[in-house]
């Protein structure tokens, strides 16, 4: 602080000269609405001005290449949605799925990799940094290396199983594999993300419990399971609405993979809303799928954040 | 004061002789002179957004350099994989921001919703008109069916590129060794499919497209040759009809027991590799990759190749016949400027160049030219042309508005039933898809 | 007892060495088959030893217009954190010092929405305004990834600045602008250099948007590799040269932020 003080670094303002000064003094006392301002205006304008617009259009028959304009409907597109549309339910229950499988598979497997970089060891850093790797690598480019191995005939995968004297899978070529093929990409893309979440949350945790449950004599296992759980659980919740967030929404890894294919097996409600958006142009029904689907994910985090409020 | 005639009328023979034999031998017409008038929208800047193919990659655009000097338009020549393509040209001409001057359309999948959605630019009012068309281009010069293709609804809508039917490709050498007959009929096709499959050695007797949506152009010859059809008059989908059923349950009989692994992902692009690599008997494809399958550089059985028709059912043999088209957009604000470009691009001269390159040609006269009839395959020459009489226009799918939204949906019947899935399971649930599609958007 | 603890430490080694090779696996197998000849990578068994060939990188880097996409992403990333900060930073200071946590929370669940809920809208917007396939239009929509991750990562850093030296300077007669601009900006200096840089691996991966918003002119890398996979579909050299270019250079960005990441990534919920 007297660093600062007597480096001159801080150039004490004058007495306010009488111009400019009352600008000055606006400023400072509007400053926590002048501050957000532009930021706030940013995201109004670039997302919640198109979300309203989404909910509007939702209410009306819309076909982007007609030549008719949109045309008013009232809730007739979600009475499709939920009575009629044959691809909404299976497109629902596979994202769920797959978000279910993601955040257990990421979350257990971080909080397995987590332990083993919390304590220091020589390399620590560069292991830590290069954990990071499959999270920051770009998810199309890996989905399309993931692509080549997992080819049923010559991908190095059915190899690496022939090896354990594994039969070889389908991998994405078969509707009943395709699911647990896309997520174990997905697993190894973002088991990352929950490691470093996990390891800030071991790292902050306070060292007595581990210490006198150690004097009691309890196992490895036990401390784990009765010390270390419980500590984490706020952490662990965060990790899981993260990735419960990112699950629900997956889109790269799918389409690029897939397309929601073989058939519709691996169409998730993201992929369903752009086939038919983009590829249908239908584009009032589509708004109103993206409707529903962005209440099932508010509904799914606001679920989790009640959750970990009360863990605290 | 003349004396005799004879040495100036001499002379005046001689010059005109000789004019006449340098005017004949001077180069010959895309940069032709005379009435029409190439630089006439010099300085513009056009841009088409097409699909990926030899065509578009390997003719039109090298010799853009070409076109630019010819004309002074400079072209924005944009090529996208077909499935990204169609989404791209769909965003693009929805935004109708007039930012796209032409487009390719496959007319059999895009011409009735272009149509209707006003995308397209009727050209028979530019070809008609010899400010705007050089003399040289002769609209005649294409076959009739194919300008049949390009014509929607009554109105010409756009220049045929490469018409194309679906054959049977098989390697000669494989039914040699084996001793099998090319099969005629579809039971024979089944059998020579079983007894040349060798899973042990990673080669199968058939491949065909198993990928959602693109499945359906392939599946359409074993529905029409047993007698079916995708609508009846009224345009109700015939997906349940005894003839489609059966034809469907073949289809993924064949994929599924003898088609290679991860068949269900299998597009176009893949059959070609497959048989290019060498591991498959026999591939039912578009007529037209027979350009990278005698390219020793991209295909290992370059040579190898036999071509036949798709074998017959009860009803004949019958494919879909199919071609792109280059079309002008109604959102234009060049429309003559790339009315130019098209009629540059599928002149005379272009077209020979994709004729010499064995991309099949909608034009008689490069059809008929030595240099097409003597680079291409006898045998596919013989069975294209055997074909073409017997082909349904534009058949490739059912011809509705909603074209993608019905492709999935049968789509994902095919893929069922290479699965296991019956076949009368797969197809109720596709006709009432498609019927519902049809009800919503026609 | 020795003996035990070797165990343990064999174990330890095992387990993080299977950990770390399957999270590396891929990336290997990516960069090795870079390298290799058609015929080598189309070998099954998969080998393992081979000569290796700069074809690919040759084929990518020459014919297919790879550079001026790369200079795209390169562009639309830079710019959409530049943005980002120029609106971000002030917003995060806000947030930090006058507890706004609500204008927070607003943030977040701006990361709820999937982005295909924006698109249509932005896609007729932007049509009508002529902008598809222009670098604002594109880097604007990216900003709807980059900015939320921008504040909530530079509110975690502008907490870290002591308050104390704030008030000295407010003390001095400065105003809170300028304590903002002399003492919290410059301090936080490293960490709105770690905040540009993850902005910009989140916007160099982007996908969905560039997929709609941008053309031919504005192609980034991630949306160009597609030409690759369906024309040349078993070009799996050119597939993974490409794969490997788009990557090298976030990964190798990420050595420089390691530290932050898991700041930007959960946006400092952690702290509660």
């Amino acid at each position: 602080m007297s660093t600062l003080l007597t480096s001159g670094r801080l150039a004490t303002s004058a007495p306010a000269r009488p111009r400019g000064a009352a600008v000055e003094r606006w400023i400072d006392r509007n400053l926590r609405w002048l501050l957000p301002g532009p930021a706030v205006a940013t995201m109004f304008l670039l997302m919640v001005f198109p979300l309203v617009y989404t909910a509007y259009l939702s209410l009306h028959e819309w076909y982007a290449s007609s030549v008719l304009g949109p045309r008013f409907i009232g809730l007739q597109n979600y009475v499709q949605l939920f009575a009629r549309d044959e691809r909404f339910w299976p497109a629902l229950v596979t994202t769920l799925v797959f978000t279910v499988g993601s955040v257990t598979f990421t979350v257990t497997l971080g909080l397995g990799i987590a332990h083993l970089l919390v304590r220091a060891f020589p390399g620590r850093g560069l292991a830590r940094t290069l954990m990071l790797l499959p999270m920051i690598a770009t998810p199309v480019a890996m989905a399309l290396v993931w692509m080549t191995m997992m080819s049923p005939t010559i991908g190095v995968l059915n190899w690496l199983l022939s090896l354990v004297g594994l039969p070889p899978s389908a991998w994405v070529s078969s509707p009943k594999s395709v699911i647990a093929a896309l997520l174990l990409v997905e697993t190894w893309m973002w088991t990352p993300m929950t490691t470093l979440i996990c390891l800030a949350g071991l790292a902050a945790l306070p060292g007595e419990p581990f210490e006198s449950a150690r004097v009691d004599g309890a196992s490895s296992w036990q401390v784990f399971w009765h010390v270390t759980l419980p500590l984490l659980r706020a952490t662990l919740v965060i990790a899981a609405l993260f990735r419960t967030i990112d699950a629900l929404k997956v889109f790269d890894i799918v389409y690029v993979m897939t397309e929601g294919g073989p058939g519709f097996a691996s169409e998730t409600l993201n992929l369903y809303v752009f086939q038919t958006s983009f590829k249908y142009l239908n584009l009032g029904y589509a708004s109103a799928l993206i409707v529903v689907f962005f209440t099932v994910i508010a509904a799914a985090s606001l679920l989790l954040i009640r959750v970990r409020r009360t863990a605290w | 004061m003349l004396r005799s005639p004879r040495p100036i009328i001499a002379t005046l023979i001689a010059l005109l002789g000789a004019s006449l034999l340098w005017m004949s031998a001077r180069p010959s017409p895309v940069t032709a002179q005379g009435t029409f008038d190439w630089k006439r929208f010099n300085g513009k800047q056009i841009r088409f957004l097409v699909n990926s193919h030899d065509w578009t990659n390997e003719i039109i655009r090298p010799a853009l350099p070409e076109f630019e000097q010819l004309t002074g338009i400079k072209v924005a020549w944009e090529i996208f994989p077909e499935d990204q393509f169609r989404q791209k040209l769909a965003v693009e001409m929805v935004s109708g921001s007039g930012s796209v001057d032409g487009f390719m359309s496959l007319t059999s999948w895009d011409g009735l919703r272009f149509l209707k959605a006003g995308w397209y630019e009727p050209i028979e009012k530019y070809v008609k008109n010899p400010a705007l068309t050089s003399p040289q281009f002769l609209f005649e010069d294409f076959f009739p069916n194919t300008r049949q293709i390009a014509t929607v609804n009554g109105q010409l809508i756009g220049v045929p590129l490469y018409p194309e039917v679906e054959l049977l490709y098989y390697r000669k050498d494989v039914f040699k060794a084996k001793n099998l007959a090319v099969p005629q009929t579809m039971e024979e096709w089944e059998e020579a499919a079983k007894k040349l499959t060798d899973k042990a050695n990673n080669f199968y007797g058939f491949v065909s497209r198993g990928k959602r949506s693109a499945a359906v152009y392939t599946l359409a010859p074993f529905i029409f040759n047993f007698g079916g059809q995708w609508l009846d008059k009224d345009g109700q989908p015939q997906l349940t009809t005894p003839a489609a059923v059966k034809g469907l349950d073949l289809y993924g009989r064949m994929l599924r027991e003898y088609g290679p692994p991860g068949v269900v992902n299998v597009h176009t692009y893949e059959v070609v590799d497959l048989m290019s690599q060498g591991r498959v008997a026999m591939a039912s494809d578009s007529s037209n990759w027979v350009s990278s399958f005698e390219n020793p550089a991209k295909s290992k059985v370059a040579g190898q190749l036999g071509y036949a028709r798709i074998p017959r059912g009860p009803a004949g043999s019958h494919t879909p016949l199919i071609s792109w088209a280059i079309s002008v957009s109604a959102q234009s604000k060049n429309k003559e400027a790339a009315w130019y470009f098209i009629q540059w691009a599928t002149s005379r001269d272009m077209v020979l160049r994709q004729a010499k390159a064995k991309i099949p040609v909608a034009r008689e006269s490069a059809w008929k030219s030595h240099e097409f009839q003597s680079s291409l395959p006898k045998e596919w020459l013989a069975m294209f042309q055997a074909a073409l009489p017997d082909g349904y226009p534009n058949q490739a799918n059912p011809v509705v508005v909603a074209v993608p939204e019905t492709r999935d949906a049968i789509g994902a019947a095919i893929v069922a039933v290479i699965e296991g899935q019956p076949a009368r399971d797969a197809a109720e649930k596709a006709q009432k898809a498609v019927a519902e599609i049809i009800k919503k958007t026609q | 007892m020795v003996a035990t603890r070797l165990v343990r430490r064999t174990g330890f080694w095992l387990l993080l060495g299977a950990s770390l090779a399957f999270l590396l696996f891929p990336l290997v197998w990516m960069a090795l088959g870079s390298f290799k000849t058609q015929v080598d990578f189309m070998a099954y068994p998969p080998k393992w030893r081979f000569s290796p060939t700069l074809a690919n990188y040759a084929k990518v880097l020459e014919g297919s217009d790879f550079l001026r996409y790369a200079l795209n992403s390169l562009i639309i990333a830079v710019g959409s954190t530049l943005l980002s900060l120029l609106v971000g930073t002030p917003a995060a200071y806000g947030i930090a010092r006058f507890r706004q946590t609500r204008l927070g929370m607003l943030l977040l669940s701006a990361r709820m929405a999937p982005g295909i809920a924006f698109l249509i809208p932005w896609f007729i917007l932007f049509s009508k305004l002529r902008m598809i396939d222009t670098y604002p239009a594109v880097m604007l929509t990216h900003m709807v990834v980059v900015l939320p991750l921008v504040v909530w990562v530079l509110v975690g850093f502008f907490e870290e600045v002591p308050v104390e030296l704030e008030e000295a300077g407010l003390i001095d007669g400065c105003t809170r602008l300028g304590v903002l601009r002399r003492i919290a900006l410059p301090l936080a200096r490293p960490g709105i250099v770690a905040t540009a840089i993850l902005g910009i691996i989140s916007s160099w991966n982007n996908f969905i948007f560039s997929l709609v918003i941008a053309g031919n002119t504005t192609r980034t890398l991630p949306v160009a590799i597609f030409n690759f996979v369906s024309y040349d579909s078993l070009n799996w050299g050119g597939l993974t040269a490409a794969s490997t270019i788009i990557t090298l250079p976030v990964l190798v960005m990420a050595f420089f932020v390691q530290k932050h990441i898991v700041r930007g990534l959960t946006f400092g919920a952690l702290k509660g």
